[in-house]
């Protein structure tokens, strides 16, 4: 593994009123892992994928891409550096077919005279890896959740991104669409070499797929590491049990 | 692949509408002057309903406002010619409808920074407030006439309907050809994402201000022509042409045909302007009650309007129209 940081997140505070969401939070993100971010619930996963798609701007700190400052851009301009995300909420363009929602993404990712053609085969390929080419002519409203979440990925995807957030995309799938979803993260992983951070509840797919765990807990960074070293730390033990959970 | 066809029976929407097109104008230039009139009045509304749908249709802002564009072309008309001809200057009328068109676009450009920040209830209301702001302001300003309106009698070289009938002929023709253009572009792919999540399609590397703001601007473009057209046929513009009810008709005729396609504009000013027009003679002020019931049924039951009724049948057999 190359350890070349593409992403640096320096020291962001985030505040919601008096709620500090993010509390100096700095995560440094090497080209090419597949980086797990988690925490309880509330502990600001999704505000820091917010913090970096430019959803929101951050009070304090900056979030650097490939060394460039890209802290105050607006999320169509991040989007078109590199970085694509999909919803925890799941938020495709519902009366559009399949074909089109992932039409849009990869048209506006490509510079000024892109040939439309060229895009719509790209985006049959990437809907071809995200198995939904039966499906290329429904309405978005017509999928299953399972098939909604990988049209989300197949969306970020056709942006071309080089880093992909991923906010729990296996959230209220079955077991075994669960496994066909981590199928696919490790197929396009091999595809596209892209970098990964992805937000997850769901352990096994956790265990199974990250390579580095950061560790969030009301709005800081409690613990980093390999997922055994993560799974060990006592802190992270005390933030998701309790203090009774110890040992 | 199983895509569906934009076409059914190798016809496509953009022949449809250029069809429909040709027999509205041979039909205007062949018949006697009280049928181009009705025709005229029709096309006058297909365009309003086009310049709606550009931006209305496609981004899903409802919009009160569509009118001030119509009334502000009108406007600029009737103040070039007064004020060419205090100098002599007789320019052809086409380029006066022509300037209409440019100030209208301008005039979208400038009040969409602002006002196309608003979303939803927000923006529609915005967009009702600015048209009687601009249309009590020229009521009220002495060198445009106040409520008496401009006349320009006699200072349009030729006051002839058919010239005006090829002259909004031509402009629907632009009308639909730019509308069949934004439908398959970026401009078309990136205004339907807005309309379906904004937020989404910025995400999605969509400019979001910058797309609005262009189709706001296109749309205010062809109302802009649309009223230069009537300045030259009644020979004057008044602040009636800012009437908010327009508004409303263009709105009706979008939501009838269909939001966001070719054909929309199209079927629902065709369909709205010939039953109006039937309900007018008969029983006046009946069509406001008729359409209000029909409007709430659309919005209601079919939003995708007469075209999504259509396409329900049609992507059966794996077809679809624009």
């Amino acid at each position: 593994m190359s350890q070349e940081n593409i992403l640096v997140i320096d020291n962001v505070t985030k505040r919601f009123g008096g709620l500090r969401a993010l509390n100096k939070v700095s995560v440094n993100v090497r080209k090419g892992e597949i980086l797990g971010l988690i925490g309880p619930n509330g502990s600001g996963k999704t505000t820091l994928f917010n913090v970096i798609s430019g959803f929101y701007h951050p009070e304090e700190g900056s979030v650097n891409l490939r060394g460039e400052d890209i802290t105050d851009l607006k999320p169509h301009q991040i989007a078109r550096k590199g970085i694509g995300r999909t919803f925890q909420i799941v938020r495709p363009f519902g009366d559009m077919s399949v074909l089109d929602n992932v039409l849009v993404s990869g048209l506006f990712s490509v510079p000024r005279g892109g040939k439309t053609e060229k895009v719509q085969d790209r985006c049959r390929r990437i809907l071809e890896i995200a198995d939904l080419t039966e499906k290329i002519n429904v309405p978005a409203d017509g999928l299953s959740i399972a098939e909604k979440r990988r049209l989300e990925i197949a969306r970020a995807l056709a942006l071309d991104p080089q880093i992909l957030l991923l906010d729990e995309t296996m959230a209220g799938l079955t077991h075994h669409e669960v496994d066909h979803a981590l199928g696919i993260t490790s197929k396009i992983r091999k595809e596209f070499g892209l970098t990964i951070i992805f937000v997850e509840h769901v352990m096994r797919a956790i265990m199974a797929i990250s390579e580095r765990i950061v560790v969030l807990s009301e709005g800081a960074k409690i613990a980093e590491g390999s997922p055994k070293e993560v799974s060990e730390n006592e802190q992270v033990l005390t933030a998701y049990l309790g203090q009774r959970g110890k040992k | 692949m199983n895509d569906l066809k934009t076409s059914v029976m190798g016809v496509n929407s953009l022949t449809i509408s250029l069809g429909a097109l040709i027999v509205i104008g041979t039909l205007g230039l062949v018949s006697d002057t009280a049928t181009t009139g009705y025709l005229h009045a029709m096309l006058e509304l297909m365009i309003l309903a086009y310049s709606m749908n550009l931006f209305t249709g496609l981004s899903g802002y409802a919009n009160f406002g569509q009118v001030i564009f119509y009334g502000l072309g009108a406007y600029t008309v009737a103040v070039c010619v007064v004020a060419f001809s205090a100098v002599g200057v007789v320019l052809p009328t086409f380029v006066y409808v022509i300037f209409a068109g440019i100030f209208a676009a301008t005039f979208a450009l400038i009040i969409g920074f602002p006002i196309l920040r608003l979303r939803g209830d927000y923006f529609a209301i915005a967009t009702l407030g600015i048209n009687e702001a601009v249309r009590v302001t020229i009521c009220n300003t002495k060198e445009l006439g106040e409520g008496r309106g401009i006349y320009v009698l006699g200072m349009v070289p030729s006051y002839d309907i058919k010239m005006l009938f090829i002259q909004l002929l031509i402009v629907t023709f632009a009308a639909m050809i730019v509308t069949h253009l934004v439908l398959k572009t970026k401009l078309g792919y990136g205004l339907r994402a807005i309309r379906a999540d904004e937020d989404v399609a910025e995400i999605m590397g969509v400019n979001t201000a910058k797309y609005k703001s262009i189709a706001y601007s296109i749309g205010a473009f062809f109302a802009g022509l649309a009223g230069g057209v009537v300045t030259l046929q009644f020979a004057c513009s008044f602040p009636e042409y800012l009437y908010i009810g327009r508004s409303v008709d263009m709105f009706t005729a979008i939501v009838l045909g269909g939001t966001g396609t070719l054909l929309g504009p199209l079927l629902g000013s065709i369909i709205f302007w010939t039953v109006k027009d039937a309900l007018l003679i008969n029983f006046p002020y009946f069509h406001l009650i008729i359409f209000g019931i029909v409007l709430i049924i659309m919005v209601l039951f079919f939003p995708r309007g007469i075209m999504g009724i259509l396409n329900r049948f049609l992507s059966k057999k794996g077809k679809v129209l624009e």
